[in-house]
């Protein structure tokens, strides 16, 4: 009762790293939000799902006290942070699996909140989306790695500090996947 | 003029080089650029995981109802709020979303007990969640989360009396029934106790099997109706009268 650290999160000192503190949180949002919803897009093919992904993602942030996964060389928190989104992205998959959305979601894409013009937009979308089938053929693990690296921005050390890996798995399994996805790209033509 | 990329370290040196012509980074390249084209994270959807992360301190995510609140989402989004969340308060769209995700959950929940409890839970986060934005100052959102809280208690209160109506109901439908029941069997026995009186000696054996036969089969309708004193208790009480 009198212990302090067994306070209620509201009333959680904000320097417990235990419960990121509300302003805490905030700032992760505000530098990490965009990033994430890329890669949760890109994971999961539509952004109704990749919107509740990012939703979900930050409130197991909230909720959850911060995992001490020692030294991260680079941005610890950015690591732990794709390290849930991870987790969250892979139980939606397997929840789509059993349960396939109709059509429709799917179409609701990145059409909305955009000043771009149509043009641009479809030129935009078919590129986009060529690049995101690709991806969507390869392994998952594969996948995994590429999309940490080049659509977080994650060094080999962050995102090996996501998938529990040493970054020098990272490093070689990315070009392993790279590899992969110019094959994907050779068969559908789709090479530049 | 194309290095060996055999070498896993000379492949990460090429990719921090902008002028890399290497195919490899190339693909890496347009992953950056399609990746680039997704829009920027609505703001609300911090709020939504704050009010997630409330809704459920420690249980795993409703991922069972993911569909429904995908769904629910949609209709929301779909109904023009992106226009209303640029010129309303900012805690609009969101207690819209959770409005909806809440009203739904309330609705696939078999059993009223059930119902009432999570309408209650949901009040007390939303009181929660009311005193934490109080205390951070985001007064106008806290007052969003009291009328929620509100909303839900007196949805909550709406389904209580409604099981309460129901129970008494039940009690009063097998009241008047066993009370029915009781004239009947008051009547029968003496009707059959006259029907002694007249035929004493006589040959009274044939009404009384049949009288007995009728009794008994009397009661056990009787008590068949008491037992599954549910919904079609007016129908078997026309089919007595």
């Amino acid at each position: 009762m009198t212990d302090q650290r067994h306070t209620s999160r509201d009333e959680a000192d904000p320097t417990d790293f235990a419960a990121p503190a509300a302003d805490q949180v905030e700032l992760l949002f505000r530098s990490h939000g965009d990033v994430i919803l890329r890669y949760c897009l890109f994971e999961l093919g539509n952004l109704v799902d990749a919107e509740d992904a990012v939703s979900e993602t930050f409130a197991r942030l909230i909720r959850s006290p911060r995992r001490d996964n020692g030294a991260v060389e680079g941005d610890a928190d950015r690591a732990w942070l794709f390290g849930i989104a991870r987790n969250v992205i892979r139980e939606q998959r397997r929840y789509r699996k059993r349960h396939p959305t109709h059509e429709i979601e799917r179409l609701e894409d990145a059409t909305d909140r955009t000043d771009l013009t149509p043009d641009d937009l479809v030129v935009q979308a078919s590129e986009s989306v060529a690049v995101r089938e690709a991806l969507q053929a390869l392994k998952p693990d594969q996948r995994e790695v590429l999309l940490l690296r080049f659509v977080a921005g994650l060094t080999s050390e962050e995102a090996g500090a996501a998938l529990g890996k040493r970054a020098g798995a990272v490093r070689v399994q990315q070009m392993r996947a790279i590899e992969a996805l110019r094959t994907q790209f050779l068969a559908r033509g789709a090479e530049r | 003029m194309t290095p060996d990329f055999d070498d896993v370290a000379g492949f990460e040196r090429e990719l921090a080089n902008p002028e890399s012509t290497d195919p490899r980074v190339l693909a890496a390249r347009r992953i950056e650029a399609a990746a680039a084209t997704v829009p920027p994270v609505r703001h609300s959807l911090l709020a939504e995981a704050r009010i997630r992360a409330e809704a459920s301190p420690v249980a795993r995510p409703h991922l069972r109802h993911r569909g429904l609140v995908a769904a629910a989402v949609m209709l929301v989004a779909s109904t023009g709020v992106a226009a209303a969340a640029s010129s309303a308060q900012p805690g609009d769209t969101l207690w819209g979303v959770r409005r909806v995700g809440q009203v739904v959950r309330v609705a696939v929940t078999p059993g009223e007990d059930a119902k009432a409890r999570l309408l209650l839970d949901q009040a007390e986060g939303a009181l929660k969640t009311a005193k934490t934005l109080e205390e951070r100052g985001r007064v106008d959102e806290a007052r969003l989360a009291v009328n929620l809280a509100d909303e839900r208690l007196e949805h909550a209160r709406e389904v209580t009396s409604r099981a309460r109506e129901r129970q008494r109901e039940r009690l009063e439908e097998r009241t008047e029934r066993l009370e029915r029941d009781s004239r009947d069997q008051e009547k029968s026995v003496d009707d059959r106790d006259d029907s002694d009186d007249r035929d004493d000696g006589g040959d009274g054996d044939e009404p009384r099997s049949e009288d007995s036969g009728k009794g008994s089969s009397d009661s056990g309708s009787s008590g068949k109706d008491s037992s599954d004193s549910g919904n079609s208790g007016e129908g078997s009480d026309s089919d007595d009268d």
